[in-house]
């Protein structure tokens, strides 16, 4: 009886261990995911160009012509997804598109390629007036021989599903790996497209789409958290305590670098019958 | 029937063990059906070293879990409540719930590093305790 006693303690203390067992039990095990410095390399979509060339002949003649930078509202369109960016200045020194001032960017270099730049804010005021309902009118009252519209200024993804990244070895030195993920995760570039519109004769002239991708010229070197199922975050740049991701990624020098040399492009191919 | 400081020290210590699992749990693996169940819910914890974080996800409960059932068999076996029968049910238990999960009786996943880890703390307690050295205790 003693015996039995005994077993019924060792019973009792299994089975209150063994219901832990079951209230501790969940899913899956969790196994943490791996960071890793990844080396990422992107190649822009090409650049396009469309133009009239014949329509860009008087160019040759012109000592200065008039242009204007016109901004519809939709030029600052941006992806669903970068609505949630913040519109004041990001203290981290992260990209906004709405920080930066695009059309000085571009009306300067206009100016610098020999343009005379009309005052857009004048010219808008121009095109409001319901009395002035045709290109040649605009011409007459503004004395402007282009338009050149700012069509779009957006993000653009550029899916990824694979990374590279660097261990060192004793006798081989810095290898390069590469992990490919079960899924896709983006990095984001930028796009601007031009319309170019010659004004007395209400013609649409040239169309210049440019593209940036972020790692490109030099690769990127982000963080990535990968999951033993191979599923990959999106890469990020830690600063501090701050995740810098997605769209935050391109640097905002780098933004207006790029709206510069895509303006000097779009003034080169402007005169490219000038010499 | 032995009593003493010492052993209500060891239920303590098994207590404590218990209850640092439990917090482990509640900080690193709130998803468990424990906190499900009661309707605690917090956010995991993230710990920025890799290791340390699937060292306490998934080990160091486990581990307090069966230092815990060790301390109870070592102290129900000084108290003479467990004999031989007893002692190698209580001390089989990890092992039992490890080829039960194995084999999908019940939820949770088999890592052969539990069945190490559940040896190591057994082997150590038979060590150190001989009262737990099942023969050992029966000649006496």
């Amino acid at each position: 009886m003693k015996k039995i006693n005994q077993l019924l303690v060792a019973i009792v203390v299994s089975m209150i261990f063994f219901v832990m067992v079951l209230a501790c039990a969940s899913g899956k095990r969790v196994v943490a995911d791996t960071k890793y410095n990844g080396i990422f390399k992107l190649s822009p979509e090409k650049d396009e160009t469309v133009k009239n060339t014949s329509k860009l002949e008087f160019l040759k003649n012109a000592t200065n012509p008039t242009i204007v930078l016109r901004v519809p509202n939709a030029s600052r369109e941006v992806l669903e997804e970068d609505k949630s960016v913040k519109t004041a200045k990001n203290n981290d020194g992260t990209n906004n598109l709405n920080d930066i001032n695009v059309y000085n960017v571009i009306e300067k270099e206009l100016l610098k390629g020999g343009f005379t730049v009309r005052d857009r804010a004048l010219f808008e005021k121009v095109l409001g007036d319901k009395s002035v309902n045709d290109y040649s009118r605009i011409k007459e009252l503004t004395e402007t021989d282009l338009i050149l519209e700012l069509s779009s200024i957006q993000f653009v993804k550029y899916p990824m599903n694979s990374f590279s990244f660097y261990t060192q070895s004793k006798r081989k030195g810095n290898i390069e790996n590469r992990i490919n993920c079960s899924n896709y995760f983006n990095l984001y570039g930028l796009k601007l497209e031009f319309r170019l519109i010659k004004v007395k004769e209400n013609d649409f002239i040239g169309s210049f789409t440019y593209n940036y991708a972020p790692c490109d010229e030099y690769p990127c070197n982000y963080k990535i958290n990968v999951s033993s199922e191979n599923a990959c975050s999106s890469p990020f740049i830690e600063q501090g305590n701050v995740i810098i991701s997605e769209t935050r990624l391109i640097p905002q020098s780098d933004i207006e670098k790029f709206v510069k040399t895509s303006a000097q492009k779009l003034v080169k191919e402007i005169f490219v019958n000038k010499q | 029937m032995k009593s003493s400081y010492q052993y209500r020290f060891v239920f303590l210590i098994a207590l404590i063990s218990l209850l640092a699992g439990t917090v482990n749990y509640l900080l690193l693996r709130p998803d468990i059906i424990l906190f499900k169940i009661t309707g605690i819910s917090v956010t995991a914890l993230h710990i920025k070293n890799n290791f340390i974080q699937h060292f306490l996800t998934n080990y160091f409960s486990d581990i307090a879990w069966c230092f815990a059932l060790c301390c109870i068999a070592f102290a129900l076996a000084e108290l003479n409540y467990i004999r031989l029968s007893g002692k190698i049910l209580v001390l089989l238990l990890p092992f039992i719930t490890e080829v039960l999960q194995y084999s999908k009786i019940i939820n949770g996943t088999f890592d052969w590093f539990d069945v190490l880890i559940y040896s190591i703390i057994i082997i150590l307690f038979v060590l150190f305790f001989p009262t737990l050295k099942t023969f050992v205790y029966e000649k006496n």
